[in-house]
């Protein structure tokens, strides 16, 4: 069992590292296509390293000696403290994983709980919003999905369901934002209810779950999910108010450039995340401004042929 | 102009291509440099395995020791001292020591042929000899010299179709009485 985890481990490492230098080295800018490249590498180890296991025979000497590109019985005699050094750096590894699973999956939980407002903070949604929502819906192409409005004097804007996906808003919003930042805002929750990305978040999450001690399932999701957000803005952007109106809103929201910008030091998790959203805002305002360039179909498909041929040759 | 476009497209449509190309080669090159690096750290090459024990050793080649697997007179297998190959030809070696764990002592055997150099790494020999193990039994006696100057002893008769070998950093006397011992006992 051991060694499956290893091997698993192993596998979602090579094929992290073979995405990441085929987008900078095919200069794929387009977000779906960048997103496209993160589920394989999350999702051909998942995949493809269990089929493997029903080929005993590929654990063999014979196989390993002719046929393998790495096998990890090489490292068999090095040990720590009598352990073996694979059994530790797998260990190792494993906590890293985890770690990382719960950094993002406690406030996921504690998002969730928070979103479940009581039925007495609803309320209808005002003109502003709904002109917004009806805007919107036209320039994506899209039908409006519900909206859920809430009071509150906090801006809340986030794209909910599995099935049905719906936006739910608060009052609080409406004051915040200009109209075009707010159709801009509200184009971007339904770019995440066209694309079905709840759905996509969840299944990414429970991925995450399942692979909880895998570190490159962990930093992969993540890359995936800042694709979804890129395309989200992306697509507000083009469609919707521009780059400036999206970024301008990206900013109000998360409080970067107002007065409610909390007074913390450079370090704290806050601070992280809030430089994380202008990393999005400034590669909003960069791509905006480049043509959606095409990839050829064939890559995607001949790359996970390529990395699965590579993957069952890679034994631990 | 449409030549134009399409020129451009199948000259980035191969660029793609070859990038590609590059990018899964080279992973297969990296895991491959990987895989020899491990080996060479870890004294073990490729198509060498390190068995937990004798008895393994003796599944993966087929080879059977008997007795001689678990000592050879007061000396015994070291912990990660037993090696087997399957190729070109299935062999086992193993290293001992003796109770003081100042001697010591490899066993090489196989079943096909010459030892497997990646089994027993050839050393220069500056003296050899034929020396009698028994009746019809005749041994090749080497002095070898180690990488770090010291002088061992290679001892290497035929056993049926295979070799049998012993390297040893003690005396010539007691090669000669552990290998006779070994030549009686040998399955």
């Amino acid at each position: 069992m051991n060694r499956r985890a290893g091997e698993t481990i192993l596998h979602g490492i090579v094929a992290a590292l073979v995405v990441m230098v085929l987008l900078r080295t095919q200069r794929i800018r387009s977000p779906h296509t960048r997103l496209q490249f993160w589920l394989l590498a999350m999702g051909l180890p998942m995949g493809c390293t269990p089929l493997f296991w029903l080929t005993p025979w590929r654990l063999g000497d014979r196989f390993r000696d002719d046929w393998s590109l790495f096998s990890a019985s090489h490292l068999a005699p090095f040990t720590w403290h009598g352990l073996e050094l694979t059994g530790v750096a797998a260990l190792v590894l494993a906590l890293a994983g985890g770690t990382l699973f719960l950094r993002d999956a406690i406030p996921f939980a504690l998002d969730l709980v928070s979103g479940r407002a009581p039925h007495h903070a609803l309320t209808t949604p005002p003109a502003a919003l709904t002109r917004a929502a009806e805007q919107a819906a036209v320039a994506l192409g899209t039908a409006a999905p519900r909206l859920v409005v809430l009071t509150s004097r906090h801006p809340i804007l986030i794209c909910r369901g599995l099935r049905r996906p719906f936006i739910v808003a608060s009052t609080g919003l409406c004051e915040i934002l200009a109209p075009d930042e707010l159709v801009a805002s509200v184009a971007h929750e339904m770019a995440h209810a066209k694309y079905r990305d709840p759905t996509l978040g969840w299944g990414l999450m429970l991925v995450r779950g399942l692979c909880f001690f895998n570190p490159a399932v962990q930093l992969v999701a993540r890359a995936a999910v800042l694709e979804i957000e890129h395309r989200a803005d992306l697509s507000a952007a083009r469609n919707a108010g521009g780059a400036e109106a999206v970024v301008k809103s990206l900013r109000k929201l998360s409080g970067i450039d107002s007065a409610r910008a909390p007074r913390t030091s450079p370090r704290t998790w806050h601070s992280f995340r809030l430089a994380a959203i202008e990393n999005r805002c400034q590669s909003l305002l960069r791509d905006e401004r480049q043509a959606p360039a095409t990839l050829a179909r064939w890559i995607l498909p001949t790359t996970a042929i390529g990395l699965g041929v590579i993957l069952f040759l890679t034994i631990a | 102009m449409k030549d134009r476009m399409d020129s451009r497209a199948s000259k980035e449509t191969g660029r793609a291509a070859w990038t590609m190309l590059a990018v899964l080669a080279g992973t297969a090159l990296a895991l491959r440099a990987g895989d020899a690096i491990s080996g060479w750290l870890s004294g073990v090459p490729r198509g060498v395995h390190l068995c937990a024990s004798v008895a393994e050793a003796e599944v993966r080649t087929g080879l059977r020791l008997g007795q001689v697997g678990q000592g050879l007179g007061d000396y015994a297998p070291t912990e990660g001292g037993v090696r087997a190959t399957a190729r070109p030809a299935p062999a086992i070696a193993i290293a001992m020591r003796d109770g003081h764990g100042t001697s010591l002592l490899t066993l090489f055997g196989s079943t096909d042929g010459a030892i497997p150099s990646t089994l027993r790494p050839p050393l220069p020999f500056f003296h050899e000899i034929a020396v009698p193990l028994g009746p019809g039994l005749s041994a090749s006696l080497k002095a070898e010299r180690q990488p770090d100057g010291s002088v061992w002893q290679d001892l290497e008769w035929s056993h049926g179709t295979g070799k049998i070998a012993l390297r040893f950093n003690g005396r010539t006397v007691e090669l000669l009485r552990l290998a006779k011992q070994l030549a009686e006992a040998a399955p």
